[in-house]
């Protein structure tokens, strides 16, 4: 199973590493949503959707898991001291 | 060239960056409201001074991430900016940013950069960059992104003049293009220019993507040059969107500087409160409560003042003008018509406040957030929230509020059920009816029954507008993609000039948008009541006299029934004697038949013409009228019309019945078709009625 | 007919006409979005 956004724990920080353009929109693209950039999961809603994002370091937005589930991430694994 | 037309300026930019706030800045309150023809899009526009003599139209287009529209709203900025004989195209752009969301906000910069129109990058929220630790290089910045920059503050007001100098300057900018985007194909891009070598090789993308209206060329002879697939588009814009961050990204890194030391963030403590799992819906239902409270108590005090004047304004009418049709039609038709318009003001002002307020405040957003996933169930949107909200105090404004909903299918279905919700106009008729046939006690000590009647038919509103968006959900069958995208903003202290501005356009929308109808129709009705064909109307004096003339009147008494005798036999009258056999079952009489008609103008106009039915002669005297009301009897069973029986159904009745001209116009317009507010009318006036009588049959 | 008829009269056919506008009249829209996306994707 691939990882996406939708597997992020709150507070999670990845880097996006794709997407499938068909069902990704472009508007999410153009808010940031791009290969190489990191992607913060900030909150889940209760009932667990949408969820609210800081996407390149700057872009706060909310998506729906259905649209999370679309992109392909490589979690920020932190090393704990 | 000396001009001198004013010239045009264009405001772009995200939404949330203070672009109105800008806007307001500039216009002040020479600024008005249209539409773009043909759609339902906002057009605002303003006028503004500028140093030299130079006078400028400011143009406030809606906000928007790109030029790559993904709606209406957004189409109209691309449309505006490729049609250069379009009386409207700028002579210069401002590209409001936000300097916290600079890297995102430079997305859309490029593109108009790419339009070859002298561009003034405008940094706003100036006053926050040490608050954030930010710092910038502004000369580097002008340099590469080939443009001149003003630094300023909308909300504490400065960096305003060096803006409007700035302006003036506006042919020395440059208009070349800040990075070449064309080489993410090359091949295809050569081809293009070599085939339009006369046209803007941007625009020609724009078109080629873009569902837009070009008036030069047809779209169609381009796109059948060109055979690109779908898919195949739709990779290049996603090239397209890399390439100009990978330009940004470089040009801040050396033109931006961040001391994440220094950088405070208030957002996530407020968040974490504000999208709790359970103090999250604690605070907005709190809050909902207090909005609701606060608008019933602070209306009464306006609302009994303009119910007072327009009634004295009406007698004054009567009594000053020359006597005569038009005069009546005046003091008895358009000044109550005008005054039942204007007395709703004050609550959908109020509410329109509160709703502004969370707003510009950011708190909206979460909302959204937090409702999104329980509308969904019911086939709406988190950002239905607002227009079933706004349908509280009437369903107009709140209707054109649901323009932000991107997905076809739930806009519609919250186009459709936000009627639904209990209006402001809703409630004289409740009011009058439960002071009727519910009784004045306390159950339980506390609640009191009429005020709980009320509150349940508010729940009764809002269950029939979730309950009736689950069945059209299942229902109907309209295929939508879902870009569900919401922006969470920065929480910010609300402008009291924005939120003032703001409500003032939802007013005059609803007073102009309603009103005209609300107006048209008093006048039709006043005539349907004043005009009867035939004998029995015509000649209603005599006949009175003829039926009384064992038992003499005196001149009130026989001014009220010549009313009467003329009433029953008017146009209207006639009409309420028509449907009674089909109201009847329900429990009414024709006269509750006529007011039911005239209710299909505006809800509240019930009242009115109950009022002149009754007969009671000068002054509308609520106690007066209620007592008429209580008295009157059904001549076949002898018993009280207005009962608790008939009382629940019409109750019912006028929950659920799609009674408002203007609703259906606005459904009308928003919806581009006949079909829906026809569908609305006649199933929830079918439903009202079937309801109404199967109340009226238990409990009578 | 005196002055005052006529004028009601004006007035009751301004009305009518409003509304037989805002109600009956196919306007002429570049965009029907009657059962779809208004064609912006």
């Amino acid at each position: 199973m691939r990882t996406t956004i939708h597997s992020l724990k709150k507070g999670e920080k990845a880097i996006i590493k794709d997407f499938d353009i068909d069902t990704v929109p472009l508007k999410l693209l153009e808010m940031g949503c791009l290969p190489g950039n990191m992607v913060e999961l900030l909150q889940i809603a209760p009932f667990g959707d949408p969820l609210y994002l800081n996407i390149n370091n700057g872009s706060h937005v909310a998506i729906r898991v259905e649209t999370a589930r679309e992109i392909e991430v490589e979690i920020i694994k932190t090393n704990l001291w | 060239m000396v001009s001198n037309r004013n010239i045009n300026v264009a405001l772009i930019g995200n939404p949330n960056v203070g672009k109105t706030s800008v806007f307001n800045q500039l216009t002040g309150l020479n600024q008005q409201v249209g539409n773009y023809p043909g759609i339902t899009v906002e057009k605002k526009m303003g006028f503004c001074k500028l140093p030299n003599n130079v006078k400028a139209n400011i143009l406030d287009l809606p906000g928007t991430y790109s030029l790559n529209a993904s709606s209406i709203d957004e189409n109209v900025v691309i449309e505006l900016l490729l049609n250069k004989n379009d009386k409207l195209y700028p002579d210069v752009a401002l590209v409001v940013t936000d300097v916290e969301n600079l890297k995102r906000n430079l997305l859309l910069f490029t593109q108009i950069k790419d339009l070859e129109i002298p561009t003034i990058l405008v940094i706003n929220m100036a006053d926050r960059m040490e608050y954030k630790g930010i710092t910038l290089d502004i000369p580097y910045l002008e340099e590469h992104l080939k443009t001149k920059i003003a630094l300023i503050s909308s909300r504490k007001g400065f960096g305003i003049k060096e803006l409007k100098k700035l302006i003036v300057t506006y042919k020395t900018i440059s208009t070349e293009p800040c990075l070449n985007a064309s080489s993410i194909d090359p091949e295809y891009f050569n081809t293009l220019r070599k085939t339009f070598p006369n046209q803007l090789l941007y625009k020609l993308w724009l078109v080629i993507t873009q569902d837009v209206n070009f008036l030069n060329l047809d779209r169609n002879e381009i796109r059948s040059s060109f055979t690109k697939s779908h898919s195949d588009l739709k990779r290049l814009q996603q090239k397209e969107t890399i390439k100009r961050y990978q330009f940004i990204n470089d040009v801040l890194k050396a033109g931006m500087k961040i001391d994440e030391t220094v950088a405070k963030d208030f957002r996530s403590k407020l968040d974490r409160v504000l999208t709790h799992k359970v103090w999250g819906y604690v605070i907005f239902f709190l809050i909902l409560f207090v909005i609701f409270q606060s608008i019933f108590e602070w209306s009464k005090i306006p609302m009994d003042f303009i119910d007072s004047t327009f009634a004295s304004l009406s007698t004054l009418a009567a009594e000053k003008l020359p006597a005569g049709v038009l005069t009546n039609l005046i003091s008895q038709g358009i000044i109550p018509g005008i005054g039942g318009i204007l007395i709703f003001i004050p609550q959908i002002a109020f509410l329109f406040m509160f709703i502004s307020i969370l707003e510009e405040s950011g708190y909206m957003s979460r909302v959204v957030f937090l409702m999104d996933k329980i509308m969904r169930k019911f086939g709406l949107s988190g950002k239905s929230v607002v227009p079933l909200i706004s349908g509280t105090a009437c369903a107009i404004p709140a209707i054109m509020a649901t323009r932000n909903i991107e997905n076809w299918k739930e806009r519609l279905i919250t186009i459709l059920v936000t009627p639904f919700t209990t209006c402001s106009a809703r409630l004289p008729v409740y009011a009058i009816i439960i002071a009727l046939v519910i009784p004045d006690t306390r159950v339980f000590g506390i609640l009191n029954m009429q005020g709980m009647t009320l509150m349940l038919l508010y729940l009764l509103g809002f269950g029939m507008a979730i309950l009736s968006a689950y069945i059209l959900n299942k229902i109907l069958k309209i295929k939508g993609k879902t870009y569900f995208v919401v922006e969470m903003p920065n929480y910010k202290l609300p402008l009291f000039k924005n939120v003032g501005i703001n409500v003032i356009e939802k007013t005059k929308a609803f007073i102009f948008g309603a009103g005209k109808i609300i107006l048209a129709i008093s006048i039709v009705l006043w005539f349907l009541a004043s005009y009867g064909p035939g004998e029995k109307f015509n000649n209603a004096e005599k006949i009175v006299v003829e039926k009384t003339k064992d038992k003499p009147l005196s001149k009130t008494e026989f001014e009220n029934a010549v009313a009467s005798q003329k009433l029953e036999n008017s146009y209207i009258g006639l009409m309420g004697k028509t449907i009674e056999p089909a109201i009847s079952p329900l429990g009414y009489d024709w006269k509750i038949g006529i007011a039911i008609i005239s209710s299909f103008a505006a809800r509240e106009v019930f009242v009115g013409t109950l009022a002149t039915i009754y007969s009671v002669g000068g002054s509308d005297n609520e106690v007066t009228i209620k007592n008429k009301m209580a008295a009157e009897i059904n001549p076949t069973t002898g018993e009280k019309i207005f009962n608790f029986a008939s009382g629940i159904s019409l109750l019912l009745f006028y929950a659920f019945a799609m009674q408002c001209a203007s609703t259906l116009a606005i459904t009308k317009k928003e919806t581009n078709s006949w079909k829906w507010p026809a569908g609305q009318l006649i199933f929830m006036t079918g439903f009202a009625y079937v309801v109404a009588l199967i109340a009226y049959q238990i409990l009578k | 007919m005196d002055v005052q008829e006529i004028l009601a009269f004006i007035a009751l056919a301004i009305a009518v006409a409003f509304l037989v506008r805002k109600f009956l009249w196919k306007k002429k829209s570049k965009k029907n979005c009657g059962d779809d996306d208004c064609g912006c994707h």
